[in-house]
């Protein structure tokens, strides 16, 4: 090609390029600044940040709750890590709101309780007004604190009446048609309270719990020779209460005396002592006539007692909470600040222990709990690993979750011997296992358990004597009762195969000292 | 004790026994619930579950109300224990036959439960059975058996093996 064909090929090229050639600069150029602008981490940032608030803000506008499916696992995680991490700075955080709710809270419970004083006071007469403050005066009680009483009203829930040395219930009154169904653990755990109480606040056996304060309720024990009373109550106790509480007491004792000294479980003779208890239910409906009979104990002394009942009400909460923590979690604190520490304690501790590696044990933690997770060779060593954990680390609570492979599909040559050569005799005319044979039996049980893809065929034989028919039935009634105690066992019943086969020689030839009379194993895959 | 009539409900307080992790809890729970627990659970102090069981033919009483307090820590031994001893007409010692060296700390406890309770009915419970393809008890713990006239009964929580039946061995023998 000549110079001059070139140079027109040249200018051809450029006539026909020039603007792909301009537009290809440009895009360059534009390809670069998007380059330089997000390697700026800072103005990506700023960019993404708009977008992606829009795309949120459109999104909650469309379906709140997609939003806030997606988002709440991630906030629920966020605020329980931040919770362990800043304790005081959530504190902190929450006070404003917490604490005004409840200054909100104590104040609407006080502008009611004024409500009703008011209300009361505007519709007592003049003259109920004037026997009030006489009545004040005589018994020595407030008006205010009359009027308190009137305001809070006293009642009588529920009284228990129950055997002082065993803590079984003897008899139950309550108010309420709905009442509480768990007497009977309701007794026994009040009965272990006051044993606990005794034998840790008092170095004698006479000292006893009185009084156990629950939110707007009461319990009041009053203690007794054989059996003691607890009433549940609410409102402001009247002065004369204790008195009735312990006069019930005694007349329970005393009509009751004679099976209450004998008493052996029997709570029949007890059937008439609702007609005692329920004298009871009167003072909540008596208070104030009560009070005023039989007032001996001034305001100050009142609020005193009642400051004494509170703490030691309070200072048995705190034993209670507290004790079994020293007891069983002496570092708990610290425990759920150095959890690392402890699983590496832990980690060590097995891998000392068990002859297989633990490295494959994981640890999950659950607030305080320890979850332990991963394979382990098999069942004696998943719970030998768990105990192992809960006595070497004083965790309270230790949720194995452990698994092992089994080898479900693939029995062993000679677990499936020794099932087969199980062979169960029975004598004449005799469907039921003896003794012997139950235990031979219940041998076998773990290790069918342990396989639960087979099915466990139950062959049923009889002997020669007898006719055909009824040996056909007796065969089939051993091998049904075999049967039913591995099901009673555990089993699944859908692995147990009946088989009744008369007086047909067995499979196998297998006669135990030869005794027909007998039921024999066999064993195949299930389907 | 006193004749009763049919009809009549009887009540007693019986105490599961056995040292920590030998399953008295999961046997409990098994029975009053019909569960089997895998969760250990350092309890303090006691629990106490309820089980009515009946009817018993040919017994002083057609029901019987079993109050069972299920006692923890006991192989401490302390003061507030031997209190919740107080009162039971039964125990069911618990062992477990993987941990023979618990046998002696049994004795200590069981003596100072039958101190409280000189006239109390008992039953032993090998538990874990599952984990056996046989019953073998260890001598010890058959000598200490006969010395409580106890019968040795292999149990298992997990599965369920003979748990109602010491419950109801041990009703029918408050009963008759």
């Amino acid at each position: 090609m000549s110079q001059n064909q070139l140079d027109a090929l040249h200018r051809l090229r450029t006539i026909i390029l020039q603007g792909d050639e301009k537009r290809l600069q440009q895009l360059e150029e534009q390809l670069e600044l998007l380059r330089e602008k997000t390697d700026d981490a800072d103005e990506l940032l700023e960019k993404l940040d708009q977008v992606l608030v829009e795309a949120l803000s459109h999104k909650a506008h469309d379906s709140k709750a997609e939003v806030a499916d997606a988002l709440a696992p991630v906030i629920g995680d966020a605020i329980k890590h931040h919770i362990e991490d800043a304790k005081e700075d959530m504190v902190d955080a929450l006070y404003p709101v917490i604490g005004s709710t409840i200054r909100r809270s104590i104040s609407e419970a006080m502008k009611n309780l004024i409500r009703s004083v008011n209300e009361r006071i505007d519709k007592a007469l003049s003259f109920q007004l004037l026997f009030r403050k006489i009545q004040a005066r005589v018994s020595g009680v407030s008006e205010a604190e009359l009027l308190l009483r009137d305001s809070i009203p006293f009642n009588v829930h529920e009284i228990f009446l129950i055997h002082k040395e065993t803590g079984l219930l003897l008899c139950h009154v309550s108010v309420e048609k709905s009442a509480n169904v768990n007497q009977e653990l309701i007794s026994g755990m009040l009965t272990a309270i006051r044993d606990f109480a005794r034998t840790a606040f008092t170095n004698n056996e006479h000292g006893e719990l009185s009084h156990i304060q629950y939110e707007e309720l009461d319990i009041h024990l009053e203690d007794g020779k054989h059996a003691y009373l607890a009433v549940v109550t609410s409102g402001v106790v009247p002065t004369a209460f204790p008195d009735l509480l312990k006069r019930t007491e005694q007349a329970t004792h005393k009509r009751f005396a004679k099976s209450l000294r004998s008493f052996d479980g029997d709570t029949s003779p007890y059937q008439d002592a609702p007609c005692v208890l329920r004298k009871l239910f009167s003072t909540a409906k008596n208070g104030h006539e009560s009070t005023a009979a039989g007032a001996s104990v001034t305001p100050w002394k009142s609020l005193l007692l009642l400051a004494a009942v509170a703490a030691l009400v309070f200072s048995l909460i705190w034993h209670f909470r507290s004790e079994p923590q020293r007891e069983t979690a002496p570092n708990a604190a610290e425990t759920m600040a150095n959890r690392s520490q402890v699983v590496k304690e832990i980690t060590e501790h097995l891998s000392a222990r068990f002859s297989f590696d633990t490295a494959n044990i994981k640890y999950v933690w659950d607030g305080g709990v320890l979850i332990l997770t991963g394979q382990v060779p098999n069942e004696v060593d998943r719970l030998a690993v768990a105990r192992s954990v809960v006595e070497h680390s004083s965790i309270p609570m230790v949720v194995n979750n452990l698994t092992y492979e089994k080898a479900e599909h693939d029995m062993p040559a000679a677990v499936r011997g020794q099932i087969e050569n199980t062979v169960l005799t029975f004598e004449r005319n005799e469907t039921r296992l003896n003794t012997t044979e139950i235990s031979r039996l219940r041998a076998l049980i773990p290790l069918i358990q342990a396989y639960p893809e087979t099915e466990i065929y139950l062959n049923g034989y009889g002997d020669t004597q007898g006719n055909e028919a009824a040996n056909l039935k007796i065969s089939k009634l051993r091998a049904e009762n075999a049967g039913s105690l591995l099901i009673d066992s555990g089993v699944d019943s859908t692995r147990i195969i009946i088989l009744g086969w008369g007086t047909r020689m067995p499979q196998r030839g297998n006669v135990r000292n030869g005794n027909r009379r007998r039921v024999e194993f066999s064993i195949k895959a299930r389907q | 004790m006193t004749s009763a009539q049919n009809g009549v409900v009887y009540s007693k307080k019986i105490c599961m026994l056995g040292t920590f992790g030998v399953g008295k809890s999961s046997l409990v729970k098994r029975f009053v619930h019909g569960i089997f627990d895998d969760t250990y659970l350092s309890t303090i102090g006691v629990q106490i579950y309820e089980k009515h069981l009946g009817p018993f033919p040919g017994a002083c009483s057609n029901e019987l109300n079993l109050v069972i307090w299920d006692l923890a820590n006991i192989e401490k031994l302390t003061s507030a224990t031997k209190t919740y001893f107080g009162g039971a007409a039964a125990a069911i010692v618990v062992f477990d036959l993987t941990r023979h060296q618990t046998f002696d700390e049994k004795r200590i406890y069981l003596q100072a439960f039958r101190d409280k309770n000189p006239r109390a009915t008992y039953i032993f419970a090998t538990n874990k059975s599952d984990l056996f393809a046989t019953h073998e008890v260890p001598a010890p713990l058959t000598a200490l058996a006969k010395s409580y006239a106890a019968p040795c009964v292999r149990t298992s929580a997990k599965t369920g093996e003979n748990v109602a039946r010491i419950f109801q061995m041990l009703g029918e023998s408050l009963l008759t």
